[in-house]
């Protein structure tokens, strides 16, 4: 039977926290540039212009087929081998968790833009609105109300597919974790924390998330 | 086809004869082919040089349902004509009293019935000062109970002078406030006249053979009944 020292974690904690960080700083900023890179492919995928509607199509198809970690590391080698740019391993971090993420967001903007029935637009169309106050104030705030939820679930997503970053030597919190076990052979001790910090910040996460759900729903 | 002022006309036809196309012709929502529509002098081209003064009330029912019933009236008046909050809710609560919906101003669209639902909708087309109202059947989708609510406000609107192109089944509403009736069929004017006339002497025989498919006995006035 093993017995788990817990005291070992102990002498880490700046460590941990400072993987923490990265994991926070890699998570945000690749989900934010995901949201980004969604907005406009996703509007794009409803676009009746056949070439930017192409052009969205094949973006969301390639990287929603190309498993997340070998996209990282074909951006981070494969890229400069080819073109000649080199990304640190930080920036081929965010571009490829950016632009895996961001096919699947495009995919959830354009389903909540296309849930809006059309009459909604027309109605206001007729009134004499602007197709862009049309946009910002009919068919937007009504599909952030389906699009909340499953932004919020891509964001838990990242925080846990960013331990795959660890492949590319940058110290977030997994990597942190293998750093430390090769000092100290606590693999347990060390994996299970980890594993423990993941469940604390996506439960609380999810938590968040339905109260903020439940206060923009929609009177029935 | 003309339509005088303050003229209620009532367009009939089979489904696919082209009634909704007309109506959203009208109002600015589809690009013509050829040809040209006028709107109180003005070259119809599009929704935002029309700004509101073709009403148009849809079958379905959308009205806004992230906004209550307030902003739902007040939102034309605010974005298209500029008017302060204060302006633009008076006028919304006036329609409000119209259209006999003044205890909920506050409720959501999602809390109220299919028929205050079309009442709100008319309301906000008309917090936009139209010349003209469209109606594209709606009260098609409604449960039969609340299909003469919105007729009768319909009447109150077409008696105080309101110019109307009303697409509709009901043929009450044809019959008893209609001031001409249009047959409309495979995109053409087939026959038109006053409802009288088109109802019990057509002189075509698709008209004929139309209105006895949609049946007479509707005509009796429901609220006759209650």
């Amino acid at each position: 039977m093993y017995t788990f020292h817990w005291g070992v974690l102990l002498p880490y904690m700046g460590t941990f926290a400072r993987g923490l960080e990265m994991t926070f700083k890699v998570s945000i900023i690749a989900e934010l540039f995901s949201l980004a890179v969604g907005l406009v492919a996703g509007i794009a995928a409803t676009s009746k212009n056949p070439a930017i509607f192409a052009i969205s199509r094949a973006y969301i198809e390639a990287f929603r087929a190309i498993p997340l970690l070998v996209g990282l590391i074909w951006i981070y080698y494969g890229v400069s081998i080819v073109t000649g740019i080199e990304f640190t391993a930080f920036t081929a971090g965010i571009l490829g968790l950016g632009l895996n993420y961001g096919a699947y967001l495009a995919e959830v903007f354009r389903a909540g833009l296309q849930a809006i029935p059309k009459g909604q637009a027309e109605s206001a169309l007729t009134l004499g609105l602007t197709r862009a106050q049309v946009l910002t104030r009919i068919v937007l705030p009504q599909a952030v109300r389906i699009i909340i939820p499953p932004l919020g679930n891509s964001y838990v997503s990242m925080l846990k597919d960013c331990t795959l970053v660890s492949v590319l030597g940058i110290t977030e919190l997994f990597r942190v974790g293998q750093t430390i076990v090769a000092n100290n052979f606590r693999p347990f001790e060390i994996y299970t924390f980890i594993a423990l910090v993941y469940l604390v910040l996506t439960i609380g996460f999810s938590r968040g998330l339905r109260i903020v759900e439940t206060r923009i729903a929609i009177k029935q | 086809m003309e339509v005088c002022t303050g003229e209620v006309v009532v367009i009939i036809g089979p489904s696919g004869s082209g009634k909704s196309t007309l109506l959203r012709c009208v109002c600015g929502l589809e690009k013509l082919d050829k040809g040209t529509i006028y709107v109180d002098g003005q070259r119809v081209a599009n929704t935002l040089t029309l700004r509101g003064k073709v009403g148009m009330v849809f079958q379905d029912l959308h009205t806004f349902p992230h906004m209550s019933v307030l902003d739902n009236i007040s939102l034309g008046p605010r974005l298209v004509k500029k008017f302060p909050k204060a302006k633009a809710e008076r006028i919304a609560n006036e329609l409000l009293e119209l259209v006999d919906l003044k205890d909920k101003r506050k409720a959501y669209p999602g809390e109220l019935s299919g028929g205050q639902r079309q009442r709100v909708a008319i309301a906000r087309s008309l917090a936009m000062g139209p010349k003209l109202m469209l109606f594209d059947e709606i009260t098609s989708a409604l449960d039969r109970e609340l299909v003469m609510d919105v007729l009768q406000l319909m009447k109150k609107l077409a008696e105080e002078g309101m110019t109307m192109l009303v697409v509709t089944h009901e043929l009450w509403f044809a019959a008893n406030v209609a001031h001409r009736v249009v047959f409309f069929d495979e995109g053409r004017i087939v026959e038109e006249g006053p409802p009288g006339e088109i109802f019990s002497s057509p002189r075509e025989k698709r008209t004929r053979s139309f209105i006895g498919e949609i049946s007479m006995p509707t005509m009796i006035n429901p609220s006759e009944g209650r």
